[in-house]
């Protein structure tokens, strides 16, 4: 299968935080969801792939060829925003259609306005323009995104895209997503991060989770659903099934957990129901294994 | 590559419009009060266009000038501020920064230009000499302390221009400056604003690069 993107050795480090040493790759064709708690590093990871700021160690390769991030053609063919305060604060519709037909080769300025319209938010005619500044974190979001989707773009780089937006409005993205996959006939491909995958399940094909800096599993998400599953049982049977679980939880009324598939012949001698994860739980699962066994 | 096309994607729609609006109407308030000036007898208003006008049109061709760079090195703020991200995504960055700030301070060269030609012949020479001379001290410090963005540069810079302009305004009065030194402080500033000007220039790119390194 070919890789839009490989990171080998890569590191990024801070006095009080080191993000690596991580070797992974992104799919081609594919949409990758980057799932991690808060402060996992997902954010410095996609600030380090998108070249905003540089990494201290590893490489990085780009579209199968190129290491370089700071190379003109392969910053044209990434379409990069981050959920806090992208634009400048006192930037309005207007600046950013002006700057962004300037600063891209690609940037279709018909359809950011067209896209503008289709989410209710201002295109570059809005009369009077609003800044940045007074505008929702919701309404910055949907700008931003209608910025970079309305460039021509080989690979997207989202950082929590939908983690200022409303459900339908989320939903929408995730449609916009797969449409923005479909156009590219497996040649285009999405990397986007969240804390809270509940709401984008339906865009994840591959997903990449993260704790304090560190991969703690990858892989696709049909692959990870089949590896793993959502053990459920009585509280009277929580002490023998602990130790088959990765991670787990009780209350009075049921006992719930993530277990490798292969162990799923053990919980029926208990016995306790064996499901398969919806990407929520198995991130959920996944995180709170990593943190316990610290 | 093109330098306004590299400060339109740092300030985008409307900032050129802004100084180009700021400077003509700076030129135009000087032509009308310089006309009237020479025609009308009037102790109180002749001293008040000839000592006045030209510290008013310092400050107001230096605030443009100044606004024109300080909107591009605002620009090269830490990674938490809004835009960073932005401007830091974008392909040959540090070029633009580079080109952005040259043309900031080519639109200050163009707004003086203009001035002076109508104020040589309308104001006293000495008062003009004054004016371009607080343009180019001003100018020379805000490339220096600017490319630093930090609160104390701008506060260093701000004071010393501020004597500059008061001290300045009373010593260049026609009757106050002896004709010799005028060329040598229209030097002296050029010195400062070439340094000034020519290290901002030199140094934008690598200290463009230096935030991401954070």
């Amino acid at each position: 299968m070919d890789n839009i993107l490989t990171a080998r050795g890569l590191v990024k480090k801070y006095p009080k935080f080191t993000l690596g040493e991580l070797d992974f790759e992104l799919p081609k064709g594919f949409a990758t969801a980057l799932i991690g708690a808060n402060g996992a590093g997902k954010t410095t990871l996609i600030d380090t792939l998108c070249g905003v700021i540089r990494k201290t160690a590893g490489e990085v390769t780009y579209f199968g060829k190129d290491t370089d991030i700071d190379r003109e053609n392969v910053r044209e063919r990434i379409g990069y925003c981050s959920a806090q305060n992208f634009f400048p604060s006192g930037w309005r519709a207007c600046d950013i259609a002006q700057s962004m037909s300037i600063a891209y080769k690609k940037f279709d300025r018909d359809k950011f306005n067209k896209l503008c319209d289709e989410i209710d938010v201002d295109n570059e005619f809005a009369k009077p323009p609003v800044k940045m500044s007074k505008q929702s974190d919701g309404n910055r979001m949907r700008t931003a995104l209608a910025a970079v989707f309305a460039r021509e773009t080989d690979l997207l780089i989202l950082d929590e895209p939908g983690s200022s937006l409303d459900p339908l409005m989320r939903d929408r993205l995730c449609d916009r997503l797969r449409d923005y996959l479909d156009e590219g006939n497996g040649e285009k491909s999405i990397l986007f991060s969240t804390h809270n995958i509940a709401d984008m399940e339906n865009a994840a094909d591959y997903a990449i989770f993260m704790d304090k800096g560190r991969i703690i599993e990858r892989g696709f998400v049909e692959d990870l659903k089949e590896k793993y599953v959502i053990v459920r049982g009585e509280p009277s049977d929580y002490d023998k099934a602990k130790a088959i679980m990765l991670s787990h939880s009780v209350n009075k009324t049921v006992f719930e957990g993530l277990a490798l598939s292969e162990n799923a012949p053990k919980f029926e001698e208990l016995p306790a129901v064996c499901e398969r994860p919806t990407l929520q739980q198995l991130s959920v699962g996944l995180l709170k294994f990593a943190e316990e066994r610290k | 590559m093109n330098l306004i096309k590299s400060y339109r994607i740092f300030t985008g729609k409307g900032s050129i419009k802004c100084a180009v609006i700021a400077a003509s109407a700076n030129v135009l308030a000087n032509v009308i009060l310089g006309m009237i000036n020479k025609n009308v007898i009037n102790e109180s208003f002749n001293n008040f266009v000839d000592d006045v006008i030209p510290v008013i049109s310092a400050f107001l061709l230096s605030f443009t000038g100044g606004m024109s760079v300080l909107e591009i090195f605002a620009t090269n703020a830490p990674e938490k501020l809004a835009g960073f991200k932005y401007y830091h995504s974008l392909p040959n960055s540090a070029r633009h920064f580079q080109n952005a700030l040259i043309l900031g301070n080519i639109i200050t060269f163009i707004a003086t230009a203009v001035y002076l030609i109508p104020a040589i012949l309308l104001f006293d020479l000495a008062m003009v000499c004054y004016v371009v001379c607080f343009i180019l001290l001003a100018m020379g410090f805000l490339n220096f302390f600017g490319l630093f963005n930090k609160r104390w540069g701008y506060v260093v810079s701000f004071m010393i221009l501020g004597f500059a302009m008061g001290f300045g305004g009373s010593y260049f009065e026609k009757s106050e400056i002896p004709v010799a030194v005028i060329p040598f402080i229209v030097i002296g500033t050029s010195v400062i604003y070439l340094f000034g000007t020519l290290f901002a220039i030199f140094r934008s790119k690598s200290v463009w690069e230096k935030e991401r390194e954070k």
